[in-house]
């Protein structure tokens, strides 16, 4: 029985634990872009041939 | 500018280089073992009388070589080259990278000596003793400096969901290791857990359920959520769901441990928890499969010409199954059939073959032109070593789900007078027999696609171009510098890490507080005996060879269990057990009560030779047992080790150890002389492994 309750009152704190950050993610602007930082991981950045050549004579 | 600031415009590919090409050696090795360990199970004979390579040390040194060297490489490679370029900068110390992978690899070679010489703390995928223990603890250290450090020298503020997994990946495999690994020596390769019975099996699984999801999967999602975007030219197909994916995913997977433990002596609350976490598990499981799946969209028609697109659909697919069949098979009543049998080893296979392999397949096909600045030398030899390794996976997983729920129901089966229709437990293995050869076959189907692409890497890396560059990082503006706006959770790596680690502690902190005192669970009328210095040396033997491997320890309260092996296994019988041997699997029978059922001569005789006894036996023999002397130089310090853990020795126990031990040896080797056995035994480890097997069930009894 001891066991129960104790289980009950963490599922209660978790819950409510999980409510409020839901909100504070939401209210603080967490969600605002979910656009941009998929597309950006597909651009390289990176020097390649004359490029690069060019950009280490400088 | 001087040398070092010119160096931090490359990214370090070297090292990339380094763990890719080291992780095709260890993939031969951990495949190879496996291949001979299944043949073994097939054909017993195939150990050649070798007792390095019997299955009960050969079995851990293949899945120690699968996950930590083949896994392990291919992980560490994809991080240090998705992590450079996700953070738009190069590893944080060139130095700490090297010594993460010479550290990494001595790791490896320690485990490749001592696992077949028999050096063994007895858990799964916790084997290795207590120096590499911490061999690993230092290397990982290094390696999470050198992680956090790139971190926080970053030039992209924003951090990616590969770096998320990546960072919850480094934290909990370190406090996963740490707690698990806690032991006490007694010699300089040998040692006992400071867990015991219940709380060590729940200690166990905790980290070794979290292996799987600290170690083969966040992992490798991050790597999913790089290499396929990155494969395809696409984004991922939902960010947003790699948000509730990532939380989800790591909050709740920690709780899952106990579904290893269902029906066994482990408190009830603690079953159902465990039970409950792991169905709750399936959704963010598969966010993770749609999420990669549906990165495809729009783009299908591709896959038929791309070997390496087909490899990464196969590797959702398979995480797909498995994390369906995970918790499926983490309900109870599933888990009364599905436990201990072959079915677990195809699930697994099927995640580990499938998932983690065919992940790490794609990734190198797709790393290594780019490293060595070429292009791959044969797309037709991937292609065909997919579907060979298809195939392979294919029989493999199909035999063993086949030959666990055949062998599950055979076991089961009681007839209308109320008694098992197969009692002899032989005829249940000699039937899935068969099904083991299918499984090498598709293991061998499995080797060969990959020996297709060892050579066609090998092709490739010898048509490099130019000689061998780091890549140049075109901008080079620290965005964390610039920065005016308020950053998101996702620009503050400290803050993020410690909610992540928090995540992962909450499910920790609620499983395995409470049975720190585990006399609470333990009936008071009870008095445990423990083991005498005769039998706790013939336990260590039993822990050395690895018996736990093919035979259980504990009787659930079924009523197949209860008429083949006896009463349900309790608490309190193995509550000084350091380290428990409850097992997971049985190849064999249940041996929790095996005590005083046969006279020590039939256990002489079956050691030696168990066919014998039983002509069917898949057994090897263990001819050595009968060979090598007792070693009691240390049993004095053994006991005295057990009893600061608690194991109620008295002094007199401790200090007349020796004593003890061989005068119980001399009535063990008194009485098999009587029945005829002609050898001078009286010294030998088969005495004292008799005199443990014939003492499990005998204590802890009311």
């Amino acid at each position: 029985m001891s066991t129960i309750l104790f289980m009950v009152a963490v599922a209660l704190i978790l819950s409510i634990t999980f409510v409020v950050s839901y909100l504070w993610a939401l209210s603080s602007g967490q969600f605002n872009d979910l656009d941009t930082p998929a597309l950006r991981i597909l651009k390289d950045d990176i020097l390649k041939g004359t490029e690069r050549k060019n950009h280490e004579q400088q | 500018m001087n040398n070092n600031d010119i160096k931090t415009n490359y990214y370090d590919d070297d090292i990339v280089r380094k763990f890719a090409m080291i992780t095709l050696v260890w993939a031969g090795v951990a495949f190879l073992v496996g291949l001979i360990a299944a043949l073994q199970l097939a054909f017993w004979p195939l150990n050649g009388g070798l007792e390095w390579i019997t299955f009960g040390r050969l079995r851990p040194l293949h899945t120690n070589a699968a996950i930590f060297a083949f896994a392990g490489n291919a992980i560490f490679g994809g991080m240090y080259h998705s992590t450079q370029r996700l953070l738009r900068t190069r590893l944080f110390s060139d130095t700490l990278s090297r010594i993460h992978f010479w550290g990494w690899q001595l790791v490896i070679l320690c485990a490749a000596i001592s696992l077949p010489l028999g050096f063994t703390q007895g858990k799964e995928y916790a084997e290795l003793e207590w120096p590499i223990d911490i061999l690993i603890t230092l290397v990982w250290v290094v390696f999470a400096i050198n992680f956090f450090g790139t971190l926080y020298k970053r030039r992209e503020k924003h951090m990616y969901v590969a770096i998320w997994f990546y960072i919850a990946t480094i934290l909990t495999v370190a406090v996963l290791h740490i707690v698990n690994s806690i032991a006490i020596p007694f010699s300089f390769m040998k040692s006992y857990t400071v867990w015991a019975g219940m709380q060590d099996a729940l200690v166990q699984w905790w980290y070794g359920h979290n292996a799987v999801a600290f170690f083969l999967t966040t992992p490798f999602l991050g790597l999913m959520y790089y290499y396929v975007p990155k494969i395809l030219n696409a984004p991922i197909y939902s960010y947003r769901l790699s948000i509730i994916h990532f939380w989800a995913l790591v909050f709740i997977y920690i709780w899952a441990g106990p579904h290893h433990l269902l029906y066994t002596s482990l408190p009830d609350w603690l079953q159902t928890l465990g039970m409950v976490f792991s169905v709750m598990l399936w959704a963010p499981s598969w966010g993770g499969m749609i999420n990669g799946l549906l990165t495809f969209k729009g783009r299908w028609h591709l896959v038929r010409s791309e070997p390496v697109w087909k490899f990464l659909i196969a590797a959702l697919t398979f995480y797909g199954m498995a994390t369906f069949e995970g918790p499926l098979l983490s309900i109870k009543s599933v888990s009364a059939l599905g436990h201990y049998t072959d079915w677990i080893v195809g699930h697994v296979h099927g995640g580990a073959l499938g998932w983690n392999g065919f992940m790490i397949f794609a990734m190198l096909y797709y790393l290594v032109p780019k490293l060595w600045n070429t292009e791959l030398y044969s797309k037709k030899l991937a292609e065909q070593h997919f579907w060979l390794g298809l195939v392979g996976i294919i029989l493999y997983y199909v035999s063993m789900v086949v030959a666990g729920v055949t062998q599950g129901l055979m076991w089961k089966a009681v007839d209308s007078n109320g008694l098992l229709v197969y009692p002899e437990f032989i005829e249940t293995v000699v039937r899935i027999i068969p099904l083991y050869w299918i499984r090498a076959l598709g293991g061998l189907l499995y080797i060969i696609g990959f020996v297709l692409m060892v050579y066609n890497i090998v092709k490739t890396v010898k048509s490099k171009k130019a000689p061998l560059t780091d890549t140049a990082i075109a901008n080079l503006v620290n965005e964390n510098v610039k920065d005016n706006q308020p950053r998101l959770l996702e620009g503050y790596a400290t803050v993020f890490s410690v909610l992540a680690l928090l995540a992962v502690l909450v499910g920790t902190v609620i499983e395995i507080y409470p049975t720190l005192n585990v006399h609470r669970y333990v009936n008071p009328e009870i008095t445990t005996q423990p083991f005498s210095a005769l039998e706790q040396e013939g336990r260590d033997l039993y822990v050395r060879e690895g018996c736990y491997l093919c035979h259980s320890q504990q009787i659930r309260p079924l009523v197949d269990e209860k008429l083949r092996y006896g009463d349900p296994s309790t608490i309190e019988e193995s509550i000084y057990d350091h380290p428990y041997q409850w097992g997971s699997k049985r190849t064999g029978p249940d041996l929790a009560r095996l005590g005083k059922k046969y006279p020590d001569m039939w256990h002489y005789r079956h050691m030696l030779d168990p066919r014998e006894i039983q002509p069917k036996s898949i057994m090897p023999a263990y001819d050595w047992l009968a060979k090598k002397n007792i070693d009691y130089s240390q049993i004095k310090k053994k006991l005295n080790v057990l009893k600061n853990l608690g194991v109620p020795y008295t002094d007199e126990q401790v200090q007349n150890a020796d004593v003890d031990a061989e005068a119980q040896a001399k009535v063990i080797s008194e009485g098999l002389k009587q029945k005829g056995v002609a050898e001078k035994i009286e010294n030998k480890e088969i005495i004292a492994m008799i005199a443990y097997l014939q003492a499990l069930g005998q204590k802890g009894k009311k």
